[in-house]
Order: C-alpha cells, then structure tokens, then sequence
C-alpha cells in the first residue's frame, strides 16, 4: 500500500511539473509582447515592466525560475493589479470555489448513488424509466442553461411568494450555496447515476449475490453488505473526472450567480490578458486536480482490497 | 444402516424462462444420508433445477410445480420470509463457480460468519471464531490467517473450501453442490469429495450433487439422473444406470467414454445439439440424436417406463406395445 | 393409446436444421436499424446536420439584420405594415380640457398630449407594460412642455403612461392612458432595411422563432449557429479520433519501448485539466477575448483529446497481435496489411465510431460552454453558445432568446447521446451473438 501511494505521488508530481512546463511554453508564445501601448507608454516604462516581471531574461533563465517559484509556491504579481500577490487571489477567491465545489461533488455523488440504486433495483420499471429520462435530460442540457433557468425559477419564485425564498445571485450564508451547487452537481449527478446503475446491475447479476441470496440475507442486508461496496467501486474511479468537471462548470456557475470563486477570477483574467493570473491559476487548478485524482486513487485503495494488498490490481 | 427418510421430493418441476421451457416435468427424490448425482450436458437445466430447490430463480423466472416436500412440510406455498428461513439453514448450497461465488471485497471468514450470525444467533466474535474453525475442519491450515484474507488472496482449492465452509456452517439437513469439483486440480478434487462423504454420513446429510463427471457420480452418488434438453430421461440405482443404461442417451454418453474408470470424460462427445427450447417439442427432444428413433418418437412424448427394479426410462422403446409389435 | 403401425418404425434421419443457430451475426446497421430510438436519433441528426448545411438556403434571413421595429419580438408571420415618417420636431398638440390624449401611437413613436397643468413646474411621464402590476414603470422623461413623443424601443404590445405634473400633489392630479401601439416602421429604417415600399406600406418578413434584443431573426441565427456549432462539433471530433487510432495503432504495432513512451506521453496529455488548457491555447494563439477563435478551438480539441482513441486503439491491437488467429494467417502468409484490413479494421471501426457518436456531443457542448463564456465565438458570429450568451441577458424579460438556442444543443446532444447509446447497445447485441 505505501509503495503504491508513493507512485500515485511520484506520478503525480511529474503530472504537475508537465502542466507547469504546458503552460509555461504555451504563455510563452503568444506572439507580440504583453505590455501593450497602453499599459507602458513609454519605452523607458516598459523597460521597467519588463525587468519587474523577469521578462527580459533568457526563456530558459526564466523557466527555471518560474519553476523555482511554483516550488516555494509563489506565483508571482498580477498584471493588472499591480500590488496583488497572485498567491492572495488564490487564497481569497479559491476557498469560496472549494466550498461551491464540495458542495456540488456532494450532492452529486449523493445523488448519484442513490439514484443509480433505485434505478438498478426497480430495473426496467417504471422508476428505472423515469430515472434514466431524467439522466439524459440532465446530460443534454448545458450547465449554463440550467444555470440560467434555475435562476428564472428563483426570481420567478420570490416574485410570486412576494418575499424572497432564496437569493438571486451573490455569496454569504448557506442559502447561497444550495442552487448554485445543485446546478454544478446536476450533470455530473446523472452521470454517476448511469454508471452506478449499470455497475449495480452487472453486481445484481454476480454470483456472490446470489450466495448472498443462498444464505438467507434479506434484499436490504444483500445490498448494505454485498452490493453497495462492488458496485461503487466505479463510480469512485469516475470521481477524478468527476472532479475536473465540477472544477471547471464551476466556473460558468460562478459568472451567472455573481459568487467571487477562483473560476470567475480565472475568466476575468483572461478577458483583461494578465498573464501571471491566468499562468497561476492554471499551474494552481491543474495541480489540485492532479492532486485529487491521486487521493482518489488511494481512496479507492483503500476501498478494494486487491488494490490495496497487491498495489497494481487494476 | 438404518432405511433411508424421504428428505426432498419434488412433482412435476416446470420452469420456463424468457419464453423458453428450461425445466420439463422434473421429478427428484432425496433421502437423508444418501447422495443423488444429477447429469447431464451444459445448458440442459441443471442449475437451474438446483437454484429451484431454493427459490433462488431469476425473478423473471416461471415456475411450478405438482408438490415439494421437504422434511415433511410442503415448501409450495412459502412465503418470501420462510424460504430465507429455509436457506442455508435447512437447504445450502455450493455454487459452481467458487471463484465467484464469494464477495471479492469482504474477508473470506467474514463471509462465513455472516451465515452463523444471521442463523444460529451467535455474537460476531463467537461467529468469526466458529468460522476459523471450520475451516480447520475442511483441513485448511493456519486458518486464523486465512479467515483475514480476500478471496484473491485464495486459491481456487482455498475458496472451494471456504465456500462449502459457508455452505455447511449451519448443519444444513440437504445440500446442492453445483459442479464443485470441476474448478479444482484433481488431488484437490478428491479431496473434497472425501468432505462431501463424511458430511453425509456424519450429519445424516442428503447431497444433490451436480456434475459433468460421470467418475466423480460412480464415487460418490447411490442414485442418478440424466437430464437431456430439462428432462429426467433417465433415473436410477448408480449400478442399474451405469451397467445397463435404458435411454439410448444414457447409452450414448457410456459409449461416449471409453472407461469409467478413467476420470475427466466429458459428456459432450455425442453428435448434433440439443433442441431449441423456444418451440414446444411434439416427441422426444433427443428424437433428431437418437440412433434408435423411431417415427412415434417425433410425434409423442414418451412415458416414464420402469425398465428394472430402481431404474426408470423416458424412452418408447420401452413401450409394452412396441415389444409386441416387433 | 393407440398406435399406427409404423410407429416403431425407424425415424428418417432429420435435416440438420440445429446449424441455424450459428448462423452469422445480423450486421450492425441491421440491429440498429431495429431499434427505434436510434431510428429517431438519425433522423433528428441528420436533419440537424442537413439544416446546418442547407438551412441558410432554405431560410435565407440575414442573420446579422436588425430589425428595429420589432426587436425581442415573439414568433411572428410575414405581415404588411404602413410605413411612417420620421418626424421628430413634433411640438405636439393643443388639447383643450379632460385627460391624457394620445395623438396617435405605432411601434415607431406614441405621441402623447395632454391638457396643461397650470402652476406646474413640469411633467414626469412613465410608462409601464400593462399587466405588470400597479406601478408607475420606467421615468421616459421629465419635461416642461404638455406633450411627449416616446420613441423608447416600442413593441406591439400594451403600454400604461402616467404624466405626473410636477409640484403638485403628485396622487390627485395624475393621468394614465393604456394604448397598443400598432406596428409600423420608420421611412428611414425601410430605406435602411432595403425593403420596397408600395403605397405606403411594406412587407415584413415572418419570424418564426421571434427575434433578439437587437431585432436579428432567431430562426436564422440559429441555424447559422447550427454551422459553427456543427462545424466544430464534427470536425474536431473527426480529427482527434482519426490522430488517436494512428497513434494508437503505431504504439500497438512498433510495441517495445516506443509503445511504453508513447502511451506514457498519452497519460500526461490525458492529465491536463481540459478546459483550462482549451483557453490557454486560445490565449497563446493570441486571441483576444471578444475575438472569434473557431480555429484553435478545433486545434486545441483536437490536440487534448486523442489519447481515449489512441488507447482504444491500441488496446484492440494489442488484443489482435495476442489472438490465435493472426499468429496463424501470418503463419499462412498473411501481409500486415492485410491483417490492419480484415482483422482490425473490422473490430475497430465500430468501437471508434461509438466513440465519435460520444465525442460529438462533447464537442458541442464544449463549443457551447466556450462561446458562452466569451472564450470561443464571440456574438457577432452566431453560434449556439454565443446566442445563449446574448440570451441570458434578456432572460427574465424575453425568456426565448434563450431558451431557443438552449433547446437547439439539447436536442442535437440528446441525438447524438441516444445514437452512441444504441449504437454501443447494437454492438453489445453483435458481440453476443457472435459469441454464441
Ligand atoms: N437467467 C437466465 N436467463 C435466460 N436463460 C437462462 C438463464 N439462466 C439459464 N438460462 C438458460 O437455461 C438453460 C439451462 O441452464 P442451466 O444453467 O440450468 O444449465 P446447466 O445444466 O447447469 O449447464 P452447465 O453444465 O453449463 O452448468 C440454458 O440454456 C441457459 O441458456
Ligand atoms: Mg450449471
């Protein structure tokens, strides 16, 4: 087992040190040169820019310092907002992601287990039928559009109950978190709906189950001890994935409710070209995913012991 | 040696399966202590006969049946709760496939104490010890250890041994054993047998014991039944069958070995494929194989003759009228 | 029972009919042919692509025309209006005594008079859409003189004006008239608009799905939207999957070292958080936001999503090199290129297209989610996402600017979703029967 949480690590690392150097390179060749006419009037001006940002340095002195400061975890200065560290930007907008995030990841599997059991227990039933109309609609509706229309509804809401329910849009107290991380967990939620219910019915079909079965365990001690376990196994292999997609729909949910999350302040960055902000975000976002697929990787260790026992069951 | 008690009969077993008429008018009787082989080709309703007994068919499934007793009682209108009363309890069984049988994520002695505790009432710890210790007794060593392990851990042999621990744990007055030997190597498999024997003398144990191996049904079994195509075509004393078979498809899978002596012969030396169960079947499914058919065999089914003392035959060439006739 | 007297005759031996069993396996078109849902879903993409392609000749609204007399409208038919001039020196009209007048109201200007106020300072007019509750709307004006001409983006629909006179008691001595203004348009838009005037009036051309909030046909951008949407959405898939089977395919059949690192080259590619690299390539094109970027959204696509093909590709290699059956049509002298089309083309095709009809979806949801965000096409080219963009602003007022193109990527992800579902089904059902 350490051995193998010690090579999900060491891969890990290389995985981040390649997104580092990706993004390094690609930033590195946009063409023309960052400071534009007016950000340094003056040649002089720029000159001055140039040397604040390391710029004029050889690529290769640059690249290596760059990846000096990803290791101490120094990100560097804004482009735009000259006296912002790129680190606080990190560390104010991003734990407000984390929360939305966790939230919608959550719901999400919650959701998704859940549902996928239902659907694989009353399999080809009517619960079964509507649980899967509801999966494809859910996967066939862009986040955005829900996102939108989630908010409709809650204007709509309010409107007619004359006081408000929920808030519209913003951040602040538990009740801006609910819709927002619904919407985010939406689609994922019905993709691990899917998958647990055709992984529930490929262990319904198992003849442990049916040893199980032989033994006298009713249906709900079967499914506590027997089916629960095997049958989420791959759903927590999809977790990484999983994790990945709410990371970055979080970033359209966090521009329609207006939530100050890292995802809105990386889309920002964009649009005004600050390169420290977007090289950052980029290197932090890819790092933790890198690192969560890694954690999940040891969960799901930990979860099935011919993984954990043997380090390579897979 | 006290008279063999009627332990299991079943009238009239029918199953029929996505539209398919699996099981066809099935008759057993097991008695306590004794061992009934059941034979057979792949696909000719075996398991499914077994899973019956237990209530264990698919949901889809459709059965029925004239009468099963069991112990005396009639099992036919057992409600949900009372079969699972009746499994593992009364009725257990050994799966075919040991290497799937068993939850690959739970411990081997967790899956054995799992059974004790949900019957015989027993505190988890008391269960885990009782665990370790059948497995001693199916002569497993270390057991302690090996009850801490997952099925991947184990050998085919191993987990064989743990299943029919799990089988056996609550003194099960019948057992069904589905092929348990065809997983094993053959030191292994004697083995088990040997286990499977002592069971039934020491606890008085009826055995319905499924098999390709007409070896291991000589060894072991008093009495056998051939099934072809969901039916009993033929059944018997072991030395009535085996010396003079009725059925041309008894005869047929006797020549189809050359010794039966020599182990391992499958049964599957004989030419053509059984019939579609889809469509009824006007005479005897093995009509189109059979050396010996006749034009009645086409068209009507053939009765249940009985051909000696302990040894029945579904086959017209039994018929009175044929004897006459020739 | 009773007998014939052949019955204990010897059986003629039977025809051989058990064989039918091991017939071959219907081919995959034919399984999926028979299943409906994939019937429909083909025919909804075919369409889709169809109208993609065709739509502009079909409905040959410009896209990018604004049609200011009926901006935000609903869905409409082709209708003649009168067109009017355009007269904004207005000084209104006398009106003698009673209350709020309306002089006269089109879609092009209400003009609103009203009876003096003496002492009063001046004159605060609203207006509020009928049926909007109680309130006085939005202020258009706050004037001296007793009459108003409101040219405020006007619709054919019901209006409430309130003149409040000013330093007065405002409740006692307000007046309210509620009117619909008729559709016109403006000399000048007509001329604007080229459309041929014939005694006065001119013929508007139907919107079927309404317009936007800058009076564009929705019908028509939405199927030029269609054309990005789709472009992108095939295209990079097509791509990516074409360069991951050859790469997959090379690391499969060089196998050794060359395999292991370029498999392991697939792995890192396959960590790269997708999106975030998607812009990034965007940003390094040097693409400003609001700059279209249809081209490196293909090529980024195209360069983050190959290895799933490549693996699956190398995978049935892999699997082929191992099967008996090669060893021995080698042993017989059998080409490579032979075996790549018998064996593997055979076996991989339907796996890569099941991938494709998996892709597609992807694609144009990532197109969607990328113009949407502003990082892909930007509004003045139409595509699904950017008219969800523009819509999403005008949602609460005029919902279908939004929902229209909403509905347009959902039913062509449903399509392309259900049709991989079916198709994969079918193959499931071939490899079954194959097997037997
Ligand atoms: N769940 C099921 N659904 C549909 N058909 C089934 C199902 N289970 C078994 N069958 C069919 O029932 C027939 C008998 O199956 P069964 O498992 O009883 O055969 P068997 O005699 O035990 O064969 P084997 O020796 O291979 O174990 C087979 O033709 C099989 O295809
Ligand atoms: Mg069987």
């Amino acid at each position: 087992m350490i051995a193998y949480i010690l090579k999900r690590l060491a891969y890990g690392a290389i995985t981040i040190w390649f997104i580092a150097t990706a993004t390094f390179f690609s930033m590195h060749a946009v063409p023309g040169d960052p400071f534009n006419e007016a950000k340094a009037a003056s040649p002089q001006l720029r000159q001055n820019l140039m040397a604040r940002y390391g710029l004029d340095k050889p690529v290769t002195e640059q690249y290596l310092i760059y990846l000096r400061n990803m290791l101490r975890g120094d990100f560097g200065i804004s482009f735009t907002q000259e006296n912002r560290q790129v680190n606080d930007i990190i560390r104010e907008h991003f734990p407000v992601s984390a929360i939305l995030g966790v939230a919608a990841l959550l719901i999400a599997a919650t959701g998704g287990i859940i549902g996928g059991a239902v659907a694989a227990h009353w399999h080809n039933r009517s619960p079964d039928r509507a649980m899967m109309i509801a999966v494809v609609l859910a996967i066939s509706v862009p986040s955005f559009v829900i996102a939108a229309l989630a908010q409709m509804a809650i204007v709509r809401a309010n409107d007619w109950l004359s006081f408000p329910l929920l808030p519209v849009a913003g951040w602040g107290g538990i009740s801006h978190v609910w819709v927002p991380a619904l919407v985010l967990g939406l689609g994922t939620m019905a993709y691990l709906a899917r998958l647990m219910r055709s992984s529930m019915l490929a262990v319904m079909q198992s003849d442990y189950v049916l040893t199980a079965r032989a033994k006298g365990l009713s249906d709900w001690q079967i499914f506590r001890k027997h089916q629960l376990r095997n049958a989420m196994l791959p759903v927590v292999t999809e977790l990484g994935p999983t994790i990945a997609a709410i990371t970055t729909g979080g970033f359209v949910v966090e521009l329609i409710f207006a939530i100050p999350g890292l995802g809105r302040y990386f889309v920002q960055a964009i649009q005004q070209l600050d390169y420290t902000v977007i090289m950052g975000t980029t290197v932090f976002y890819g790092a933790f995913l890198v690192l969560m697929v890694v954690l999940i990787d040891i969960a799901y260790g930990l979860i099935d012991p011919r993984i954990r026992l043997h380090g390579d069951g897979r | 040696m006290k008279a063999p008690e009627s332990l299991l009969s079943v009238r009239d077993l029918n199953i029929s399966l996505g539209g398919q008429h699996l099981v066809r008018s099935v008759d057993l009787d097991i008695e306590a202590g004794q061992c009934l082989a059941l034979v057979g080709e792949s696909g000719s309703g075996k398991s499914l006969t077994a899973l019956s007994l237990m209530r264990l068919l698919p949901r889809s499934a459709k059965i029925s049946q004239q009468y099963i007793l069991f112990e005396g009682q009639s099992l036919a209108a057992y409600s949900e709760a009372q079969w699972r009363q009746l499994r593992a309890r009364r009725i257990a069984m050994i799966f075919q496939n040991p290497m799937t049988a068993m939850n690959p994520t739970m411990r081997v002695g967790q899956q054995i104490a799992e059974v004790l505790c949900l019957h015989a009432g027993v505190s988890r710890r008391e269960a885990n010890r009782q665990a370790v210790a059948l497995l001693e007794r199916l002569g497993i060593v270390n057991a302690a250890q090996k009850a801490r392990q997952y099925p991947f851990e184990m050998s085919g042999g191993m987990l064989q041994r743990a299943v029919i621990a799990m089988a056996i744990a609550c003194k099960p007055a019948l057992l069904i054993a589905d092929e348990p030997t065809t997983a094993l190597d053959a030191t292994v498999q004697a083995e088990v047998l040997v286990l499977l024997r002592e069971l039934c003398n020491e606890q008085n144990m009826g055995l319905l014991l499924i098999t390709h191996d007409l070896g291991v049904v000589r060894r072991m079994a008093q009495k056998v039944a051939v099934m072809y195509a969901g039916k009993l075509v033929e059944t018997g004393a072991i030395s009535r069958v085996f010396n003079t078979p009725a059925h041309p498809y008894t005869q047929a899978l006797k020549q189809a070995m050359p010794s039966l002596t020599e182990q391992r012969d499958s049964l599957m030396a004989i030419p053509g494929t059984p019939p579609d169960l889809s469509k009824p079947i006007a005479g005897c499914a093995f009509a189109a194989r059979c050396p010996q058919a006749m034009n009645v065999c086409a068209r009507q089914q053939p009765a249940d003759y009985l051909t000696a003392p302990e040894q029945h035959a579904k086959c017209w060439l039994w018929d009175p009228a044929r004897t006459k006739a020739s | 029972m009773q007998f014939h007297a052949d019955d204990f005759n010897a059986l003629p031996a039977a025809p051989v009919e058990q064989m039918e069993a091991l017939a071959p396996a219907p081919p995959l078109w034919r399984v999926l042919l028979a299943d409906v849902r994939a019937v429909v879903a083909l025919v909804v993409v075919v369409l889709l692509v169809f109208s993609a392609f065709a739509g502009p000749f079909l409905w040959s609204q410009d896209p990018a025309r604004q049609w200011l007399s009926q901006v935000s409208s609903g869905p409409t038919t082709a209708r003649t209006v009168a067109v009017v001039e355009d007269n904004p020196q207005w000084q209104g009209a006398l009106v003698q005594a009673g209350q709020l007048m309306s002089v006269s109201a089109t879609t092009t200007s209400v003009k609103l008079a009203w009876p003096a106020v003496a002492g009063a300072a001046g004159y605060r007019v609203y207006r509020a859409e009928a049926g909007e509750g109680a309130g006085l709307g939005v202020p258009l004006a706050q004037i001296e003189h007793p009459w108003y001409d409101d040219r405020l983006q006007l619709r054919e629909r019901a209006y409430r004006y309130t003149v409040v006179p000013e330093g007065e008691n405002e409740l006692s001595r307000r007046a309210t008239i509620t009117l619909t203004p008729a559709l016109t348009i403006g000399r000048f838009e007509a001329q604007l608009l080229d459309l041929p005037v014939h005694n006065g009036e001119v013929v508007l051309p139907a919107h079927p799905l309404g317009t936007d909030s800058l009076g564009r046909d929705m019908l028509s951008r939405v199927i030029h939207g269609a054309r990005t949407s789709m472009l992108v959405g095939l295209t990079a898939p097509l791509l990516f999957i074409t360069l991951g089977a050859f790469y997959g395919a090379a690391a499969g059949l060089i196998g050794g070292w060359v395999d292991n690192t370029l498999m392991r080259i697939a792995d890192f590619v396959v960590a790269l958080p997708f999106l975030l690299f998607m812009i990034l390539f965007r940003v390094a094109m040097g693409i400003e936001s609001g700059e279209s970027g249809l081209f490196p959204m293909v090529l980024a696509m195209v360069l983050l999503s190959w290895p799933g093909a490549a693996r699956l590709v190398r995978g049935q290699v892999l699997q082929l090199r191992g099967s008996a059956f090669v060893l021995s049509a080698r042993m017989a002298g059998a080409s490579n290129l032979y075996l790549i089309r018998r064996h593997l083309l055979p076996n991989v095709l339907p796996l890569l297209l099941v991938s494709l009809s998996f892709a597609i979806p992807q694609a144009i949801f990532t197109e969607a989610l990328l113009s949407f965000i502003g990082m892909g096409v930007v509004p003045p080219t139409p595509s699904w996402g950017s008219l969800c963009n523009e819509g999403i602003r005008s949602m609460l007022t005029h919902p279908h600017e939004l929902i229209v193109p909403a509905v347009a990527i959902s039913i062509a992800v449903l399509a392309f979703n259900v049709l991989g579902d079916a198709l994969s089904d079918a193959m499931d059902v071939q490899i079954r029967r194959g097997a037997q």
